[in-house]
């Protein structure tokens, strides 16, 4: 039975080579789609998961309200709270804290005996966090590894950078210039691309920090014993800090409290302040899947249309099996198998389609999927199931419409075509383009939000400027002006001034501003150190009064009087921080000020336009301009230099720029970039989303018109009488046209009202991830819609003229 | 071997009906041979249709083989039909795609016959049809003769007790028709049942009774020759 069924199904497929090619190239192409994106999915529900102990692994992440208002969620945790922990909560095995202050620079200069380099990568970290979390030792002890002081764990990558070699246990790292000599005590393979640690280089930590409470870039993760109750510790939280924040802290801070994330949630449910890593998104892995499940169906959808379009061709074999006793379980049964054989020739189709675009897709979403996995046991036993559930699904309605046909009325001849498989196949014909029309609005969505957020007008000019960025220790040191003074000696840079950091990076850093003459206090406007001429090297408007300037010897924080803790000095407010406040930029000029937490002191000097120093996805904030005092203690305030040039001789005028660093910081290393680089990355996961959109749409469609050729194909092949007779009767090659596109192109009309609907509301909740959007337009819902009406027209014309053009004899002489 | 009482088949196309069978009576014993003749449209097909059980009557009662079968479900009727009755079709009706062969292994398939039995079996039967020669060949390769031995063979390898025969020489030549029907004869004499609608006069004699039909209706019914002597193995 087996052989007479497959000889059939072979000998159907050699015998109609359009056909098969296209039920398998289209099925193959959906296919291959889907295995990609589920290799994506795949991977981003991974993160983390490797670890022994993932399913106990927490993290404590710091929530609090500022006093005044304002809310803050931060990834990471106090410094001291991880033993306390420890104490509180005896489910709580044991802790680990990493110190990594998110994915904002953590940089440090580094050097062997060979090298110097400014690694980002580094941090400190308990030694628990080896028992906690898994790593891939390569030598050393990780029992042991940073329990000594000035102790260092490296990865692989990492100690071949300074050493040339992965057996560097024992070698030695001065940081940061001889703040301290770190001794090798373990390397560790690379960190896996899954998971959100994300670090290169870990050393013991300072003991210093582990006692202040205003170090909050330590990320805190615990491993609690099996069956531990979080939801009770998580009930604790409050409580917890209401017993152990120490007073002077607790005046600043209201509601402190943590939340208890497993592990493998911080990925891509995690989106805090200071994330170690990038998080990933739960909406994207939701919309690939939503993507890679409509692309398949689309290819299952042209599977069932074709089967049965033909099924008059398998009528009578079906009629003569039942007639020598088949049973209708029988035929449904031969079909299916017909099917999974087809999927089975499109799977490994798929499969090639697939090493062959991987190296392409990975460099596009930057992860390493490991398509080698397509090749182990359970990639193989996937893929087995994926064969059956698609021949399945795909070959379900074929078989049960081709079983059915009745062996009294085929076998006489008469195969009258079902009006009711007619109609579903039209059902499914609209249901391939809604799906179509709706990735074409969400494509044509998300370029214009793109092209939007790229033509907003910042409020400042990042063209043209140089970023150079110093350590965080030292800064710039006494330097600052000797820096600026001889950058300034080149004829091509036309200004230079420093920040705490660079617009294209997130603000952070909250304080309470208290202003004369207004009874509320503004509660949580973003400070923003910055050096004299960063408003002019920026370009940022001056709306009333006036900005820093060296001249008027008053704008930098001093100490007021003999008192070191307390500072003086002049602020300027942005638009919306007067706005909130209830007052005119002019209104706001002259008033005193003071952060009163902070015991600073001085007078607003200015007001200045509001830009878009952040993302768009990110409203506005209340900002506070304030020159910080010079650099005399251990942190540095300011340490990103930005420097506008020319475009004349760009190389010799960044070469000028390398030099004057090398000359005033020869102990640092250089870390140069241009600031639109970075206003590009603000963009880029959606930038890719939108490419994506646009192959899938692209792919979407080309898999529908392909169903559209074959039914087109099958419609002309079954009225080639009908044809001949108009075209006897006087009808055009066009008139035949126009009947065959007619019928086809009303399916797609139709269509438009699934699709419209569709596609407004979910990208209405896309743009909602922007805090600036653009409005759905109704020239996007409107275009699509015409450009798949004129593909179906191209498709279905093409496929109709070639046999309008035939003689009409010949077509009369078919039956 | 059957029995029809007052059986009637009425088909419906949206709003228009068709009686093609109208209290049709018709009594058939074992090892009979019976031709069944009128004009088109006369429901000749219909009545071998619903014999074969290929399809259900609207009213009335059939007996098969001392079974109610009018009311049973497709399944039940397969199975009846792959243990009882072979087919043989005007218009041949082999599968294109398979070969001689594999075309008359088929009911053996469905009857899950052992390999090596079903190969010795259409061996035999393509042996006594005179086509074994053709055995690798596909349908469309072969004669309307050749094709209709192929469907005869088809018919027969599954032993069953009755054979319908659908205008089984209304394709072919005077020559094979003739050799066609001198191995229905052969088949009856052995004592197989034998059923056939025929518009030929000449191959009508060939059948011990001839069941004329007009309308639906059962006109006439009368005898043609003698039973010939049954010698079943």
């Amino acid at each position: 039975m087996f052989k007479s069924y497959l000889t059939i199904a072979l000998k159907h497929l050699t015998a109609r080579k359009l056909y098969s090619a296209i039920n398998i190239v289209g099925l193959a192409v959906g296919l291959a789609c889907f295995i990609l994106i589920a290799l994506f999915v795949t991977h981003e529900w991974s993160y983390d998961r490797y670890h022994a102990n993932a399913d106990r692994i927490y993290r404590f992440s710091l929530d609090y309200s500022l006093a005044g208002g304002g809310d803050v969620h931060l990834a990471a945790m106090a410094a001291p709270v991880a033993p306390m922990l420890e104490q509180d909560f005896p489910e709580i095995l044991a802790t680990a804290r990493i110190s990594r202050c998110g994915t904002a620079d953590n940089g440090a200069t580094i050097s062997s005996d060979d090298v110097t380099y400014y690694d980002t990568g580094q941090g400190m970290a308990d030694n628990s966090v080896f028992q906690i979390f898994d790593f891939e030792w390569l030598h050393g002890d990780p029992a042991t590894a940073l329990l000594e002081p000035s102790s260092v764990v490296l990865t692989a990558s990492t100690a071949m950078r300074y050493f040339g070699t992965t057996d560097a246990v024992g070698r030695t790292l001065d940081f940061e210039n001889g703040a301290a000599l770190l001794e090798v005590t373990g390397v560790i393979g690379d960190l896996p691309d899954n998971t959100h640690l994300n670090f290169n280089l870990i050393m013991t930590p300072v003991p210093f920090f582990l006692e202040q409470w205003n170090q909050t870039c330590f990320h805190t993760y615990a491993l609690l014993a099996d069956g531990a109750d979080v939801g009770a510790i998580q009930a604790r939280a409050s409580e917890f800090f209401e017993r152990h924040l120490p007073e002077n802290v607790a005046a600043f801070i209201e509601n402190a409290s943590f939340t208890v994330q497993p592990v493998t949630d911080i990925h891509l449910r995690s989106r805090r302040q200071a994330e170690m890593s990038p998080s990933g998104s739960l909406a994207t892995v939701y919309t690939f899947a939503s993507i890679a499940a409509f692309i398949l169906a689309i290819a299952c959808i042209n599977f069932m249309n074709l089967a049965t379009a033909r099924g008059a061709q398998r009528a009578k074999e079906v009629g003569v099996r039942k007639a020598v006793g088949g049973s209708r379980a029988q035929m449904i049964a031969q079909f299916l198998g017909e099917s999974i054989l087809i999927t089975l020739i499109a799977v490994l189709l798929a499969v090639a389609i697939v090493e062959l675009v991987t190296p392409a897709f990975e460099a596009f979403v930057q992860k390493d999927l490991s398509v080698a996995n397509l090749h182990d046991p359970r990639a193989i036993a996937a893929l087995a199931a994926l064969t059956v559930l698609v021949g399945l699904v795909a070959g379900s309605y074929p078989a049960f419409y081709l079983s059915a046909f009745k062996p009294a009325q085929v076998l006489r001849g008469d195969i009258t075509r079902s009006t009711r498989a007619a109609a579903f196949r039209r059902v499914l014909v609209v249901l391939q383009f809604s799906i179509s029309i709706a990735l074409l609005i969400g494509t044509a969505t998300v370029f214009q939000q793109l092209r939007y957020a790229r033509a907003i007008d910042l409020g400042y000019d990042k063209d043209q400027v140089v970023v150079m960025t110093a350590s965080a220790l030292q800064g710039f040191g006494t330097q600052w002006e000797a820096l600026k003074g001889e950058w300034l000696s080149s004829p091509d840079v036309t200004s230079v001034t420093a920040s705490m950091q660079v617009p294209a990076t997130p603000i952070v850093g909250t304080r309470l501003l208290r202003v004369e003459g207004v009874q509320s206090e503004l509660p949580s406007p973003y400070t923003m150190f910055v050096e004299f001429d960063f408003f002019e090297t920026y370009g940022i408007e001056l709306l009333a009064g006036r900005t820093f300037g060296e001249r008027f010897g008053t704008d930098r924080l001093a100490a007021r009087g003999d008192s070191d803790s307390e500072l003086t000095g002049s602020f300027v407010l942005n638009e919306l921080a007067a706005r909130q406040l209830g007052l005119t930029p002019e209104e706001a000029v002259g008033r005193a000020v003071e952060f009163p937490m902070d015991g600073v002191s001085g007078s607003i000097v200015g007001v200045v336009a509001d830009t878009y120093l952040e993302s768009i996805h990110s409203a506005l904030k209340p900002l506070v301009y304030v020159v910080p005092p010079s650099q005399t203690g251990t942190f540095a305030t300011i340490r990103e230099a930005s420097i506008r040039v020319t475009s004349n001789n760009l190389p010799d005028t960044l070469t000028h720029i390398d030099d004057t660093w090398k000359r005033f910081l020869p102990d640092q290393a250089i870390t140069r970039r241009f600031l639109d680089q970075d206003f590009q990355a603000l963009y880029e996961s959606e930038e890719r989303q939108g490419q994506l959109f646009l192959y899938f749409s692209a792919l979407a469609i080309l898999i529908a018109c392909l169903g559209l050729v074959g039914l087109a194909s099958f419609a002309v092949e079954q009225r080639t009488k009908e044809i001949g007779v108009r075209k006897a009767m006087g009808g055009t090659v066009f008139d035949i046209v126009r009947l065959f596109v007619g019928e086809f192109s009303r399916l797609v009309l139709v269509a438009n009202l699934i699709a419209w609907p569709a596609a407004y509301f979910l990208m209405q909740r896309w743009l909602e991830n922007f805090a600036y959007r653009i409005d759905l337009s109704l020239a996007v819902f409107v275009g699509s819609a015409l450009l798949v009406l004129v593909v179906a027209f191209l498709t279905v014309g093409t496929v109709t003229a070639r046999a309008a053009r035939a003689n009409p004899v010949r077509s009369l002489r078919y039956e | 071997m059957l029995k029809l009482d007052n059986l009637n088949k009425v088909f419906r196309a949206g709003e228009v009906e068709t009686t093609a069978l109208n209290s049709v009576d018709l009594k058939i014993t074992a090892g009979e041979f019976v031709a069944i003749m009128g004009p088109s449209g006369c429901g000749k097909s219909t009545l071998l249709n619903i014999i074969g059980l290929l399809d259900n009557p609207s009213s009335g009662s059939y007996r098969f083989l001392d079974e109610e079968v009018s009311a049973y479900p497709e399944r039940k009727l397969a199975q009846l039909r792959k243990k009882n009755i072979g087919f043989i079709f005007q218009s041949f009706n082999l599968i294109d795609e398979l070969t001689v062969f594999d075309n008359v292994e088929l009911p053996l398939l469905y009857q899950k016959v052992s390999a090596a039995a079903r190969r010795a079996r259409v061996e035999a039967m393509l042996e006594k049809v005179g086509i074994l020669s053709r055995r690798d060949h596909l349908p469309q390769q072969l004669s309307g003769g050749q094709q209709q031995r192929v469907a005869v063979a088809r018919a027969l390898v599954g032993e069953p007790k009755m054979i319908l025969a659908d205008e089984p020489t209304g394709n072919l030549d005077s020559a094979n028709g003739d050799d066609v029907m001198n191995l229905l004869v052969a088949l009856n004499a052995e004592g197989t049942t034998i059923v056939m609608v025929t518009h030929s006069q000449p191959h009508a004699q060939y059948a011990q009774r001839a069941v004329r039909m007009l309308d639906g209706k059962v006109l006439t019914e009368s005898t043609t020759r003698a039973p010939l002597t049954a010698n079943r193995a």
